[in-house]
């Protein structure tokens, strides 16, 4: 017996380092939770290990979080900002995270980023449970995600191609050659040939998130996580970089949980779960 | 599926696609069965961060940081610049005033001296009995015992009159216990009736005596109550306790000092046979003199000198105080300079830590660039010292000159103060929260 993969589209591996079963029809074994034999992570997986970032694209649901309650302040001063939330996003997914000023999509965001201690329920991002997890973990699972914030926040005083390549040096892996090239490559991938060498001061806003874009997907992260990537771009380049988001989920089964509230976007996404005063109130596919 | 194996040697459907795998199923991708080659080398397995990288990467962040806000790095070099001139002046103030307090001790040619036990310094000196010398000569390895006598008169500077103390020191002109420049050419001279042979390195309130010399050839000035003559120069140098010296025979400082009594000299200067062993030497002399005389060797002659100048005067304390007020001066403007740009770059230093960086890592950025200001603000200081150091002996003619040895050690200092200041500095990294990026 086998199952396929729902959502992968067949696309050519860019580096050849994504795990096999991605865009190659995804034919798995059915009792396997990941992809490719032999080399399954049990989605159930506890264990963050030793050394660099984890293996990424081997869990069949990179987010799984239930009964997640936070809290700011303490005491009198403690405000809940999430309550009691479940979701569970799948492989391939581009889901949009919606709702009010207020309502925790921004402190959810960052719970399933490992950017903020767990304090009560279960968030278990690409196999592992954040529950309990030391910062030294956090750091870990942090460089199997890719972060795409609201305000780029790229180094000024970096060119487009060493902005992208900061995403591989974290672990130094690779040799500086081939962290350019890669970055080189990212950066030509999302449309920005002939920009590598620019400041992102004499970069458009537009080309700015692209380069944040690729800083985010060099890595081939197992998930990506955006907020508002969209708010600070006109019209054209906004719906451009949503639909590179989309190719990209799409070409590399690399889940996407994006914040946003502009709804020239709505049609990339698969599902829109929507949130108010801490809770989620409604998931609809797209 | 078959267990298939590809050339990275994964498991998977790649291998299924792999040219060599689709013509010969079942056979290895390399087929050595097939060509007899021998397998290909496993491919390298990706590799943690090496040491190497682990300290170049996070130099290279901090400088291309640092490089990027022009303004900022110069006025951080111009700090720690300063820190190092600062540094580097006092501790060069410090060296001169012991190399000149010492060098007068430092130009004698014996190997043991006879020192009064209460002489703390040796242009105040405490007597000791002349006979001390006699009585070093019963030791077979003794070749001379040669009399030192050190005080100061005031010289009457012979082109306007003005006065000031100068240092005179009598001793046997041809015993060969000093080895002053020019000594040896004027000895002869030296041994007629007061006879002075003066030091060219005297400070120019003396008068500018080398030229009344070469113009007139020996003349006569005075010295304490008494008319002496010039006979030839020699070159010593001033010191913190003399500002000039004059040198001469043994019976003329005799004529010239006549409170002093026959029988007392101030120190006695040793030389031993050529295969004499010096410890040896000492241990007997120590064993055969009473304790109104210490033998010291040369070296502890000096050191002695230069104890009297670190401990018992407030000099040493007040240079040593200057350099750590320099370094402390110095901290704190590499350290404003590393927090401001660490608060500036706070959303920088927050997105790396959001997309995996460590704190540790980002700690190794600030230290990076507080160890990069270190070296270049020290370059500049150092070659500005050099040019500084011979402005200021030119001007107080004190021994002030540029050595490995100092490089270094304000090198360490430097890179001490920077690194102090950038533990400091770090502190603020945390204020760098990735969380705050969305």
């Amino acid at each position: 017996m086998r199952r396929v993969l729902p959502r992968t589209h067949g696309f050519q591996r860019p580096f050849g380092l994504w795990p096999e079963g991605f865009g190659e029809g995804g034919a798995l074994p059915e009792d396997s939770e990941g992809f490719g034999e032999g080399g399954a992570l049990p989605e159930d997986s506890e264990g963050f290990g030793e050394g660099g970032a984890l293996p990424v694209g081997l869990v069949m649901d990179p987010i799984k979080i239930s009964k997640l309650t936070f809290a700011y302040g303490e005491g009198e001063l403690r405000r809940p900002v999430l309550r009691d939330v479940a979701l569970q996003v799948h492989a391939g997914e581009v889901v949009l995270l919606t709702g009010p000023s207020g309502s925790g999509k921004t402190t959810l965001l960052t719970l399933i980023g490992a950017l903020r201690a767990m304090q009560e329920g279960s968030c278990r991002v690409l196999g592992r449970e954040l529950m309990g997890a030391s910062e030294h973990e956090r750091v870990r699972l942090r460089r199997s995600i890719g972060f795409i914030f609201q305000n780029h926040n790229l180094l000024g005083f970096l060119t487009a191609r060493q902005n992208v390549a900061m995403a591989l040096e974290v672990e130094a892996a690779l040799p500086e050659r081939d962290r350019l090239a890669r970055a080189g490559a990212m950066l030509a991938a999302v449309g920005l040939d002939g920009h590598e060498d620019k400041l992102p001061a004499k970069l458009s806003g537009g080309q700015r998130q692209r380069v944040a874009i690729a800083r985010a997907l060099v890595g081939e992260p197992g998930l990506v996580l955006a907020d508002e990537p969209t708010a600070a771009l006109d019209k054209v380049s906004g719906g451009e970089v949503a639909h590179l988001l989309r190719d990209m989920a799409k070409s590399r089964g690399t889940p996407i949980l994006m914040v946003t509230h502009d709804p020239r976007i709505l049609d990339i996404a698969d599902r829109v779960v929507a949130m108010e005063d801490g809770r989620i109130v409604e998931a609809a596919a797209a | 599926m078959s267990a298939t194996m590809d050339k990275g040697g994964r498991f998977g459907p790649a291998a299924l696609r792999s040219p060599d795998a689709i013509g010969t199923p079942g056979l290895l991708p390399w087929a050595p069965e097939r060509t007899g080659e021998a397998p290909p080398a496993a491919p390298a397995v990706p590799r943690g961060p090496g040491m190497l990288s682990a300290l170049l990467l996070p130099a290279r962040l901090a400088w291309r940081q640092l490089r990027a806000e022009r303004a900022r790095l110069f006025s951080a070099m111009a700090g720690v610049m300063f820190a190092a001139v600062l540094v580097f002046m006092q501790l060069g103030f410090r060296s001169a005033l012991f190399d000149s307090a010492t060098r007068l001790l430092a130009a004698m040619e014996a190997e043991l001296f006879l020192l009064n036990p209460l002489t703390t310094v040796s242009f105040r000196p405490e007597p000791i009995p002349r006979v001390r010398a006699h009585q070093a000569l019963a030791l077979p390895e003794v070749a001379q015992a040669v009399p030192v006598y050190m005080t100061q008169a005031t010289w009457r500077n012979p082109e306007d009159g003005s006065r000031r103390m100068i240092q005179m020191i009598g001793f046997d002109v041809e015993a060969g216990a000093m080895r002053f420049e020019g000594l040896d050419a004027i000895a002869p001279a030296l041994r007629r009736v007061d006879a002075v042979g003066f030091d060219t390195r005297s400070r120019p309130e003396f008068g500018d005596v080398a030229r009344l010399f070469a113009e007139r050839g020996p003349f006569e000035v005075q010295v304490g109550n008494r008319m002496v003559e010039v006979v030839g120069l020699v070159t010593i140098g001033p010191s913190f306790g003399a500002d000039g010296n004059l040198v001469m025979s043994e019976v003329n400082f005799r004529r010239m000092v006549r409170e002093r009594q026959a029988t007392n000299t101030d120190l006695v200067a040793i030389r031993l046979q050529p295969d004499a062993d010096v410890a040896t030497a000492q241990r007997r002399l120590r064993e055969i003199m009473p304790p109104d005389v210490m033998v010291l060797t040369h070296a502890e002659l000096v050191a002695h000198e230069r104890r009297y100048w670190e401990t018992a005067t407030p000099i040493g304390f007040i240079f040593g105080f200057g350099s750590v007020m320099g370094l402390i001066v110095g901290m704190v403007i590499v350290y404003q300079i590393l927090f401001s740009d660490i608060a500036n770059h706070l959303r920088e230093y927050a997105t790396l830590k959001a997309i995996g960086y460590s704190n540790f890592y980002l700690a190794r950025v600030v230290m990076a660039a507080a160890l990069i200001l270190a070296v270049i603000g020290f370059l500049p200081g150092a070659a500005l010292c050099v040019w500084l150091y011979d402005v200021v002996a030119d001007a107080t003619f004190l021994p002030l000159a540029m050595t490995f040895e100092r490089a270094a050690v304000v090198f360490a200092l430097i890179f001490g103060m920077c690194a102090a200041a950038g533990l400091l500095a770090m502190r603020k990294l945390r204020d760098a929260s990735p969380a705050d990026m969305f």
